[in-house]
């Protein structure tokens, strides 16, 4: 059985390969319900399934192959503004002479 | 006279969301009529997880609070030709994760009836658009209930169609597998004239399928009832609500003298004990899949503030990404990582075989499974808020129809305390047309108290 600080520990581990920083009031939250979802879990850990094969889609998914020309293209501009690092930190050359 | 109509809607949106925000966005008017369109003039909201050409759609999300997207969603691109006039971009939990209307960054949206209650969710801010009645119709989305149970909450029709009927393309991912594009309206009639609209194949979605038909002309075709073989979740209804049930008994017996003729089946109940976790397992690993490109860098907000890129993205998803986000992601992480992938995650799905397995079953019997469209009327928000309320074993049957991809749709049925709680009826795949054929045929025979 992990103990608290294990748990806590674990979180944190998580958090740093998913990029962000949790604040304690966070990490609380989480551990506040981290041992109702691994209880939830254990039913899976439980559960029979040697013949049976896993489902990732509904379908087969389709291998429709769209041609190059009926992509929509979109200029740089059009998709630098959505993006505030960029603009700001965009360095504009004028090739006017 | 559409214009007039226009300038009356933004006019209410502005009342209501000064104290329930509803709406994220007004979209300008841009009407161009199609007389051959059974939604021409009609108004419509889009969920704010749908892309829209250079009008900022945020998901609910601080993170994308200025993203102008440079294209549309395909959903939006046929209504633009169908006539109908786009109003709204609605508030939603945060990017659709979450179920109850109070986990957007832009405010908890409240019930149509009771402001102390939930709207439900993900798609708070269009059902209470659609249940107040400011918009015809709005397009949603739908990965657990996010369609269907705010419609059971907020007293309308909410309609979730067989996967891939609607294009996904241009609507934000959260868990692949398992989203759709769903549709809210006051009445069933409604539904069918938008899902006629919209059910076209999309080469850009590769898990779009044809599902194009006259939906709407052919509601009314079913010829006998008698001959439809219809069944009753029995034990998903066990763990409704004591009170509720208790009146959804009466309703119950108005169907039967109304010639629903049905039989209590149970689903399976240790399958339905594993709805949620499995829900969580597939949904929430595949979200962290679905949301590792948010860095801040190339699209998105920034702190713009860092030694490197790796601390500008640390920083970005640290400030820009809400609690609730960030829980999931670290259960989705945790599901799998190493020592979890196999044991749980593989498992998931291979019991989401063993659930649509059990559906396969159930429509070998019959043509349609019935069961109520929650396990209770909307909850307060502060029960929400203070984690009061724990297993919700009835509604989470609803997911059902996502695992299999079914069409699902849930119709007004009691009110318990003056808040409606709905029915919900689910066919089998690509059946789309039996069960907004049932929808429209119960929905006829009117209030089940008269």
């Amino acid at each position: 059985m992990k103990n608290n600080n294990d748990i806590k520990n674990n979180i944190i581990s998580l958090s740093k390969s998913l990029m962000f920083n949790l604040s304690d009031d966070e990490i609380n939250l989480i551990l506040s319900e981290y041992s109702s979802i691994e209880n939830a879990l254990s039913l899976i850990k439980d559960f029979d399934l040697s013949n049976v094969e896993p489902t990732s889609f509904v379908q087969p998914l389709s291998t429709i192959n769209l041609n190059d020309d009926e992509y929509e293209t979109y200029n740089q501009q059009d998709v630098f503004k959505n993006s505030k690092y960029f603009r700001d930190h965009m360095v504009v050359v004028n090739d006017k002479k | 006279m559409i214009r007039n109509r226009y300038n009356q809607v933004i006019e209410q949106i502005n009342t209501i969301n000064k104290s329930n925000p509803i709406s994220l966005r007004i979209v300008d008017y841009d009407f161009k009529e199609n007389k051959n369109s059974l939604l021409n003039g009609m108004i419509y909201s889009l969920k704010d997880n749908i892309c829209t050409k250079n009008i900022i759609t945020t998901g609910g999300s601080l993170f994308l609070s200025e993203y102008s997207p440079s294209y549309n969603a395909f959903v939006k691109d046929l209504l633009d030709k169908s006539g109908s006039v786009c109003v709204s971009k609605d508030n939603l939990d945060e990017f659709g994760l979450g179920g109850t209307g109070t986990f957007s960054a832009y405010g908890i949206v409240h019930n149509a009836y009771d402001d102390k209650r939930i709207s439900g969710g993900s798609s708070s801010g269009s059902s209470i658009m659609v249940a107040k009645k400011i918009v015809d119709f709005s397009i949603t989305t739908d990965t657990g209930d996010s369609t269907r149970k705010p419609a059971s909450y907020n007293g309308i029709v909410g309609f979730k169609p067989s996967y891939g009927a609607i294009s996904r393309y241009g609507v934000y991912p959260y868990s692949p597998s398992l989203d759709h594009v769903g549709i809210l309206a006051n009445d069933v009639d409604t539904i069918a004239k938008v899902f006629s609209a919209v059910a076209k194949q999309d080469k850009k979605d590769l898990t779009s399928i044809d599902l194009s038909d006259d939906y709407y002309q052919k509601i009314n075709d079913l010829k006998d009832i008698k001959k439809i073989k219809f069944c009753f979740l029995s034990d998903a209804y066990k763990y409704m609500y004591k009170n509720e049930k208790q009146e959804f008994d009466l309703y119950l017996n108005f169907l039967r003298k109304n010639n629903i003729e049905f039989d209590l089946v149970d689903f399976n109940e240790q399958l339905l004990k594993l709805i949620d976790p499995i829900y969580k397992s597939i949904s929430y690993a595949e979200a962290v899949s679905s949301y590792n490109n948010y860095t801040g860098i190339l699209f998105g907000n920034s702190v713009n503030d860092g030694l490197n890129f790796e601390d500008i993205m640390i920083k970005n998803r640290t400030k820009f990404f809400g609690r609730q986000l960030k829980r999931r992601f670290i259960i989705g992480a945790n599901i799998t990582s190493v020592q979890n992938f196999e044991n749980v995650f593989l498992k998931a799905k291979k019991i989401r075989t063993l659930i649509i397995n059990r559906v396969n079953e159930i429509f070998k019997k019959y043509d349609v499974i019935l069961m109520p469209g929650a396990s209770s009327i909307a909850h307060l928000i502060d029960d929400i808020l203070n984690n009061k309320i724990s297993e919700e074993i009835c509604s989470d049957a609803l997911q059902i129809a996502n695992f299999a991809g079914l069409p699902s749709i849930t119709i007004k049925a009691i009110k318990y305390n003056n808040l409606p709680l709905g029915l919900n009826i689910t066919t089998n795949y690509k059946n789309d047309l039996l069960a907004l054929q049932v929808a429209k045929y119960i929905e006829k025979l009117g209030d089940y108290k008269c």
